[in-house]
C-alpha cells in the first residue's frame, strides 16, 4: 500500500516530467478513443446492414452456362420453390406468381397502339397477351401498395379465391365496377383455358411510367396489372402452362449462405442456377462506412506506433533522472519488484487520469469527426460510381432505392471502452518498461556509484 | 558473540585488477563503537558497501549472525538488519526529510503505529525541527542532509549501524551530539556501530579503532 501512496506523491514530486508524459499519453488516448469509437460504431452499422441487405437471397439462372450447353437443364417447379422456402436458415420467404393473359371481352390500356403485335406471333394459332395476373404471398402485395403509390379506392382487397383487383384506368376503359367479372385466357386459340375472375376492388395507380408507351407491350404497362391472391394464381390452369414464379428468400444471417446453398442442392436445385445475396445494395450503403473504418484503422496504427516510440524515448531519457532514485530505494532494501511496481503504479495513475479525460473528450468529438469523414466518403464513393459507370441512375434503381448511409450515429459501447482501456494499460506498461528493465538489470551499488 | 564476521575477504571492482581490500579478517560485536580510519582512497567506503550488503566480496566471506551473506536475502538485510549513513547521503532529493524517514520505515515493514510522529521525533533528536523536516531534501544544507541520513539509518531500529563519514559536514557541537547518539545506541541499546572517519576527534568515541592501509586492516587501539 505504501508503494501506491509513494507513487502518488512521486507524481507530484516530478511535475514537469510527468506533465510531459501525461500530455503525450493523453493525445494518444484521445486519438485512440476517437478511432475506436468510430470504428466500433461503423462495425455495428455494417453488421446491421449485413443482416438487412446481405441476407436477401437471389436464385438466378446462370446464362453463361446455359449458353454453352443446356443438356439436363430443368427449371424450378412451384413445389421446389415452396420446398426451398421450408428451411430453418430462412428468416422469411415471399413468393410472387404471375402469368401473362389474353382477353375475352375486354381491352387493355394502349392496346390500339399496336404494340401487342409483337407477342401475337402467328395470329392463326395465337391470341395476343394483354395483361399480367400477379399473386403475391405478401399481405401488402408489393412495395407500391405498401408505399401508397397504388391504393384501393373502390371495393376492397381480394380475399377469396378467384377474386382480383384492377386499376382505375383499366376499369374505366372497360366500364367495369366492383362485383363485375372479367375473363382471362391463354394465348392459344385452340386451348384458351378461359377463367373468370371477380373484381373485388379497384386501385388508383400513381406509379411513374419510366419509358414512353411506344416501346411497351400492353402487359408491361402497370395499369393493366391484375392482382389476385397467390393461391388464385397458382391454381389457374393457365399458370400451369405459362406461369412464372419469383421467390424472395431472406436468410437469418448472411453467414448461412453456404449452408443454404448446400440445402438447395439437396432439394434438387440444378447447377444452372446461381444463388447469391444482394451485394450491390449492400456495397453501396456500406462502402462509405467501410472506407472510414479503413482510414481509421490506419490512423490508429500510426498513432499507436508513433506514440509508443515517443513514450519509450521519453522514458529512456527520464531514466537518467530516475536512476539515482531507483538506486536509493534499492540501497534502502526495497525489493526489485516493489520498485518496479512503484514505477508502474505511477504510470498507471497518470494513464488513468489521461484515460478519463481522453475518453470523455474523445466521445464528444467523435461525432463531429465522424460527420466530416462520412461526408467525404460519400463524395468519393459517388465520384467513383460516376467515373466507372457513368450511369448512376441505373445504379440507384438496382440497389432497390436503398439510400447510402449519410449519418453515423456515434455511441459508446462496452467493447469500445474495454479496447480503449487495454490500449491505455499497454501505454502505461510501455512507458514504465525502460525503468523496469533497468531495475531488474542493475545492482544498487552500481546505480549509486555511477552517480557519485 | 560477534554479530558480523569478516573471514579473509578480498575485493576488487569489476573491470579493475587492483585489489582494494586484501585478505581482511575481523569481528564486530554488538554494544560497541568501531571506528575505521584511513587515507582517502584506502578502501573505507568499499569495505562498508560489503558489510552493508550492497556488494559481495570477491574472495572470503562475511557472516551476519553466523550466516554467509551470500546466501541471505540482502534486500531484507539492508531494510531490516542494518542502517547505513552514506558518505553521499543518498536521500530522495525530491521528497521531504520526513517522507524519506517514513519511506525507510515502510520498506523495513516497521510496525510503528504513528510513523509520522515517530519520524518527527527522530529528526528532532538529530537536530532537525518540524519546519525543516517538511522541506524537500534538495533545499537543505549538506549538514542537514547528513543528519537526515543518520535519522533514516536508525529509523527502523537495525542491529548494525554503519556510518561513512557521519560528521564530515558538521560543526563541532553537532558532531559531538551525533556521536553521542551513536554511542548511546551502542552502549544503551546494544547496537553495533561501525563508523568511518578522518577525524581524530571522532575516534575518541570509539571502543575500537582500526586503520585501513593499502587494503589491509590494522588494529590501532
Ligand atoms: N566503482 C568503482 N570502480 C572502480 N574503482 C573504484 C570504484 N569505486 C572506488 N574505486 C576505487 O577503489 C579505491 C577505494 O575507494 P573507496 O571509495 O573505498 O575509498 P575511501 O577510503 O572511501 O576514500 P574517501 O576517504 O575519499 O572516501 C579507490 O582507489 C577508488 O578509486
Ligand atoms: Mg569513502
Amino acid at each position: 500500500m505504501y508503494i501506491f501512496r509513494n507513487a502518488v506523491k512521486n507524481i507530484g514530486r516530478n511535475k514537469s516530467r510527468n506533465i510531459l508524459i501525461a500530455v503525450i499519453i493523453f493525445v494518444i488516448i484521445l486519438a485512440t478513443s476517437v478511432s475506436i469509437i468510430i470504428n466500433t460504431t461503423s462495425k455495428e452499422i455494417i453488421d446491421v446492414y449485413k443482416t438487412q441487405f446481405g441476407s436477401e437471397l437471389y436464385i438466378n439462372l446462370d446464362y453463361e452456362k446455359l449458353k454453352k450447353d443446356r443438356t439436363g437443364f430443368e427449371g424450378i417447379t412451384v413445389d421446389q420453390y415452396i420446398a426451398f422456402g421450408e428451411s430453418d436458415l430462412l428468416k422469411s420467404k415471399e413468393y410472387k406468381a404471375f402469368v401473362y393473359v389474353g382477353s375475352d371481352g375486354w381491352i387493355a390500356i394502349d392496346e390500339n397502339s399496336g404494340n401487342d403485335i409483337i407477342n401475337s406471333g402467328n395470329s392463326e394459332d395465337y391470341l395476343p397477351l394483354k395483361a399480367k395476373v400477379e399473386g403475391s404471398t405478401r399481405s401488402d402485395i408489393n412495395d407500391d401498395f405498401k408505399s401508397g403509390v397504388r391504393k384501393i379506392v373502390h371495393g376492397k382487397m381480394y380475399e377469396n379465391i378467384d377474386e382480383c383487383i384492377v386499376s382505375e384506368e383499366f376499369a374505366e376503359l372497360n366500364n367495369l365496377s366492383v362485383g363485375d367479372k372479367i375473363k382471362i385466357t391463354s394465348n392459344l386459340k385452340k386451348n384458351p383455358m378461359t377463367h373468370e375472375l371477380t373484381i373485388s376492388g379497384i386501385f388508383e395507380d400513381n406509379t411513374e411510367v419510366v419509358n414512353d408507351h411506344q416501346n411497351l407491350s400492353t402487359y408491361e404497362n402497370g395499369s393493366n396489372d391484375i392482382f389476385a391472391s397467390f393461391e388464385t394464381v397458382i391454381n389457374l390452369q393457365l399458370y400451369d402452362s405459362a406461369g412464372s414464379l419469383d421467390a424472395e428468400y431472406v436468410l437469418k444471417d448472411p453467414a448461412f449462405l453456404e449452408n443454404y446453398k448446400a440445402e438447395l442442392k439437396e432439394k434438387g436445385l440444378s447447377d444452372f442456377y446461381i444463388v447469391s445475396t444482394d451485394e450491390a445494395s449492400y456495397n453501396k450503403i456500406v462502402k462509405p462506412v467501410q472506407g472510414i473504418a479503413k482510414i481509421i484503422n490506419v490512423f490508429l496504427i500510426v498513432v499507436l506506433i508513433l506514440g509508443s516510440v515517443i513514450l519509450v524515448l521519453l522514458s529512456t531519457l527520464a531514466i537518467r533522472e530516475r536512476k539515482y532514485e531507483i538506486g536509493v530505494l534499492r540501497a534502502m532494501g526495497m525489493k526489485k519488484r516493489k520498485v518496479a511496481l512503484g514505477l508502474l503504479s505511477e504510470m498507471l495513475i497518470i494513464t488513468g487520469i489521461c484515460l478519463i479525460a481522453g475518453l470523455g473528450i474523445g466521445t464528444s468529438i467523435s461525432q463531429p469527426v465522424a460527420d466530416i469523414m462520412i461526408k467525404n466518403q460519400i463524395e468519393t464513393v459517388n465520384d467513383s460510381n460516376d467515373n466507372t459507370n457513368g450511369i448512376s441512375i441505373i445504379n440507384e434503381s438496382e440497389s432497390g432505392g436503398a439510400e447510402p448511409l449519410n449519418e453515423l450515429k456515434i455511441s459508446l459501447n462496452i467493447e469500445a471502452v474495454s479496447q480503449i482501456i487495454v490500449v491505455s494499460l499497454l501505454l502505461a506498461v510501455i512507458s514504465s518498461l525502460t525503468g523496469i528493465l533497468y531495475i531488474t538489470k542493475f545492482e544498487p551499488m552500481k546505480i549509486l556509484s555511477e552517480r557519485n | 558473540m560477534s554479530i558480523l564476521t569478516l573471514k579473509n575477504i578480498s575485493y576488487h571492482y569489476s573491470g579493475s585488477k587492483k585489489r582494494v581490500l586484501k585478505n581482511i579478517s575481523m569481528e564486530f560485536e554488538p554494544g560497541k563503537v568501531y571506528v575505521i580510519m584511513g587515507k582517502s582512497g584506502a578502501g573505507k567506503s568499499t569495505i562498508l558497501s560489503l558489510v552493508s550488503g550492497l556488494d559481495v566480496c570477491t574472495e572470503g566471506k562475511i557472516e551476519y549472525a553466523g550466516t554467509d551473506m551470500k546466501s541471505i536475502d540482502r534486500d531484507q538485510y539492508r531494510s531490516k538488519n542494518i542502517g547505513v549513513i552514506f558518505q553521499g547521503y543518498n536521500l530522495l532529493t525530491n521528497a521531504t526529510a520526513l517522507e524519506n524517514i517514513v519511506l525507510s520505515m515502510n520498506i523495513s515493514g516497521s510496525k510503528e503505529k504513528d510513523k509520522k510522529k515517530y519520524a518527527y521525533d527522530l529528526l528532532e533528536r538529530v537536530g532537525i525541527d518540524k519546519e525543516t523536516a517538511d522541506r524537500k531534501v534538495l533545499k537543505l544544507s549538506g549538514g542537514e542532509q547528513q543528519r537526515i541520513g543518520i535519522a533514516r539509518a536508525i529509523s527502523h531500529n537495525p542491529d548494525i549501524i554503519i556510518a561513512d563519514e557521519p560528521t564530515g559536514n558538521l560543526d563541532n557541537d553537532t558532531e559531538k551530539n551525533i556521536m553521542e547518539i551513536l554511542c548511546a545506541l551502542a552502549h544503551k541499546e546494544n547496537k553495533c556501530v561501525i563508523a568511518v572517519t578522518h577525524s581524530k576527534d571522532v575516534s575518541k568515541y570509539a571502543d575500537e579503532v582500526w586503520g585501513l592501509n593499502s587494503g589491509s586492516m590494522v588494529f590501532v587501539k
